[in-house]
């Protein structure tokens, strides 16, 4: 099954080597990784999407959270009140005949085009993984020559908050030295 | 206070109490050398092979329940410590290496002797770090002892680059220290625990597992009082043989791949396993889906995640093993479970160990000899193989804490190096290793390291000129094609001699009680070498792939071979 991993780690040097080597030793398939600056001082956010079976990513959940560095590691998968976006790029080869079709078709999944040359477009979309899918899909016939897409955050809607515990004021101290 | 970084180093580790250190200097190591005049409290031990080092720190660590730490410098320095952290990890003991590395100024640019260990060592550390400014040296120190010693012990590797050690450093030593999101549970929640105390009422065949934690935890006492109030049976693992003395009538040994029959008996045939400190290894279950098939769990370990990892908990419970033996103890009455007790005892009495072995020197003997020289009483450092198996067999175990071994990770050539550092514990007292032709001559470099400390070690060989445990795999399971196993020797006699360490070999039972008294009287270190029989296997075993209960027991026993 696909699980969903949202974690606070601390900025720190090898911090991504630690957790690539968590997953890689046990021989996930981890389908995404993102990590950026959480509402915390020297504190990262990163959000793994990794398929596996139940019991073992519960195990992996176990050991990521035993990693020095770890604050925070929440297993959000049967959450559903969670919100998930992620952003793609895509350039897609056009001609005169087929361009008006692409910019449609980009209008309609309220994709934006940020480049245009005579032979391709760029075109960047922002939404739910599965939406980014179906896009990419429609855009195929027309050639996709290139494709990068970021990986999916999520955060919970409403005021439940990822880190319930707030951190310790010995913690803060230690984070902003 | 302003030192500069190599005496900041010893600094800390003087705070910390260290008073001994193992190592072996290098390039970008001699400015921590050259400060360590300045730290006349702390003894350098120069070891002969960096791995010594690291197995020294693991055994003085096992053995005297602190920190213990090895030196070495940059590049081979750090890689030949590899072996020895990933015993202490697999182990979980708490070891500090500290490394020293190339300038700042040129790491990565693979100058000489520069090699990533930190990242070498990440999967084998409790966590490491490489130091990159000085500010950041004391704290990061700091830091390596606590999550060195705190929750489940590990090791922990400290990257020192040269232009820190020598640069100036503003010392101050915090004294509190913290890991955001590190916080380790020691008690477990009172629902957990009513609903241990519950379940153990409800028991009739409860088993106690002692495992490695219970050392760790030095839960001994109340490990004593938990079994007596709940009169339940206590099995070791491996590494928990010396929670409990074997002289007490609850403990019943060692379970598992060569585990006394009566002991694997006991854990299968439970209706409630109560384990403490231990992971489930393979070694100890056998095949998972035969093990104690009727049993419940219920499982104390500091580790969240070695709960459930291979056997699922009824009954999970975090935290320290002394503090919930504690809690659990006084909330339950005295329980009588005599029948149980009689029927585990009727075991013992169908599958005593014996020895069957002929020809002048079966090993057991040997094992047997040196229990009767020390009463099962002495401190005992075993190397990995038959003869490991052979003392958790046939030692009897009466003193606490007393048996020291690589367990998970198995490491061959552990015991001599490892002794140096159990002797370190236990001054002026003779240490007895036990070790394999092959093992010994794995790390026997370090006999020079014993004579320079005049350490009373006492090296016993099991000299069968195999490496015995394979050789019976060979046997079992591949024909009995002995490939790559039989193994050659020099003469261990005149080898100690050329150290200058008296030796003497045994090659029949009736010499060895004169041989083991010679040994024990000596004044320094002795070295034993018994010639035992080649081809003896050990039983009991539970073949892979088995339940524990199938466990084959010598085929002499009952005259079939």
């Amino acid at each position: 099954m696909r699980h969903v991993l949202v974690a606070l780690v601390q900025d720190e040097p090898a911090m991504l080597a630690r957790m690539g080597n968590l997953f890689a030793r046990r021989g996930y398939n981890v389908e995404s990784f993102t990590a950026g600056a959480s509402e915390l001082a020297g504190m990262t956010r990163v959000t793994i999407v990794v398929e596996g079976p139940d019991t073992a990513l519960d195990q992996v959940a176990k050991q990521f959270r035993k990693l020095i560095g770890a604050v925070k590691v929440v297993d959000v998968t049967s959450d559903p009140e969670q919100l998930a976006y992620e952003m793609l790029l895509v350039k897609v080869g056009v001609n005169s005949k087929t361009r008006q079709e692409v910019v449609s078709l980009a209008d309609l999944f309220k994709a934006r085009i940020v480049d245009v040359s005579s032979t391709t477009l760029i075109l960047e979309a922002t939404g739910e993984p599965d939406k980014l899918e179906k896009f990419v899909e429609v855009l195929r016939p027309f050639g996709i020559k290139e494709q990068a897409r970021t990986g999916a955050v999520f955060m919970s809607r409403g005021a439940k908050l990822l880190n319930r515990r707030p951190i310790s004021p010995t913690d803060r101290k230690y984070l902003s030295d | 206070m302003q030192l500069n970084g190599a005496e900041a180093v010893w600094e800390c580790l003087a705070r910390e109490g260290v008073d001994i250190v193992w190592g072996y200097p290098g390039g970008a190591a001699l400015p921590l050398f050259d400060a360590l005049a300045k730290y006349p409290q702390i003894h350098h031990v120069l070891v002969r092979h960096e791995q010594a080092a690291a197995h020294a720190a693991d055994g003085y660590a096992r053995a005297s329940g602190r920190v213990g730490v090895c030196v070495v410098t940059s590049g081979p320095g750090a890689t030949n410590l590899v072996t020895g952290i990933a015993t202490a990890m697999l182990d979980s003991v708490p070891v500090v290496a500290l490394t020293a590395q190339v300038a700042d100024s040129v790491i990565g640019t693979d100058a000489f002797q520069e090699v990533n260990i930190t990242g070498i060592t990440l999967p084998i550390t409790k966590h490491n770090y490489l130091v990159r400014q000085s500010k950041d040296l004391v704290r990061v120190l700091r830091e390596a002892f606590f999550l060195a010693r705190t929750g489940r012990p590990g090791p922990v590797l400290v990257d020192l680059p040269k232009d820190i050690l020598i640069g100036p450093c503003e010392f101050h030593f915090p004294d509190r220290v913290t890991r955001p999101g590190y916080r380790p549970v020691v008690r477990s929640a009172p629902y957990h625990l009513q609903r241990a105390a519950q379940v153990i009422s409800d028991a009739c065949r409860p088993v106690v597992l002692a495992g490695h934690g219970v050392h760790v935890a030095s839960a001994w006492e109340e490990l004593r009082l938990f079994a007596e109030r709940i009169d339940a049976p206590v099995v070791s693992t491996l590494l928990g043989l010396g929670t409990m003395s074997s002289d007490h009538r609850l403990a019943l040994g060692m379970a598992g791949m060569h585990g006394v029959a009566w002991a694997n008996l006991a854990a299968q045939n439970a209706d409630l396993l109560i384990a403490l400190g231990m992971r489930m290894d393979d070694r100890f279950t056998g095949s998972l889906p035969r093990f104690a098939p009727n049993a419940r769990l219920l499982h104390v370990d500091i580790d969240p995640a070695e709960i459930g990892k291979r056997v699922p908990a009824s009954v999970p419970m975090v935290g320290d093993v002394r503090i919930v033996l504690e809690a659990l103890t006084s909330s339950l009455p005295e329980l009588d479970h005599r029948e149980w007790l009689a029927q585990v005892d009727a075991w013992r009495g169908r599958h005593p160990l014996e020895v069957h072995a002929q020809g002048p020197l079966p090993p057991q003997e040997v094992i047997r000899a040196l229990d009767r020289v020390t009463d099962g009483s002495g401190i005992v450092v075993s190397d990995v193989g038959q003869h490991q198996m052979w003392v958790a067999q046939y030692y009897r175990f009466r003193r606490i804490n007393s048996f020291f071994t690589s367990g998970g990770l198995g490491t061959m050539g552990y015991s001599v190096p490892a002794s140096l550092g159990v002797q370190a514990a236990h001054p002026g007292e003779p240490v007895w290793v036990v070790v394999g032709d092959g093992g010994f001559q794995m790390n026997l470099q370090e006999l020079a390291t014993i004579v320079q400390e005049r350490l009373p070690i006492r090296i016993v060989i099991m000299d069968n000129g195999y490496l015995g445990m394979v050789r019976q795999w060979q046997e079992l399971f591949h024909g009995a094609r002995y490939i790559g196993t039989p193994i050659s020797g020099p003469d261990f006699v005149q080898l100690a001699a050329s150290y200058g360490i008296p030796a003497r070999r045994a090659c029949a039972t009736a010499e060895l009680d004169d041989a083991f008294a010679a040994a024990r009287e000596a004044d320094g270190p002795f070295l034993l070498d018994c010639k035992v029989e080649r081809d003896e296997n050990v039983y009991p075993m539970v073949q892979p792939g088995t339940g524990n209960a199938d466990f084959v027991e010598d085929p002499r026993r009952r005259g079939e071979k």
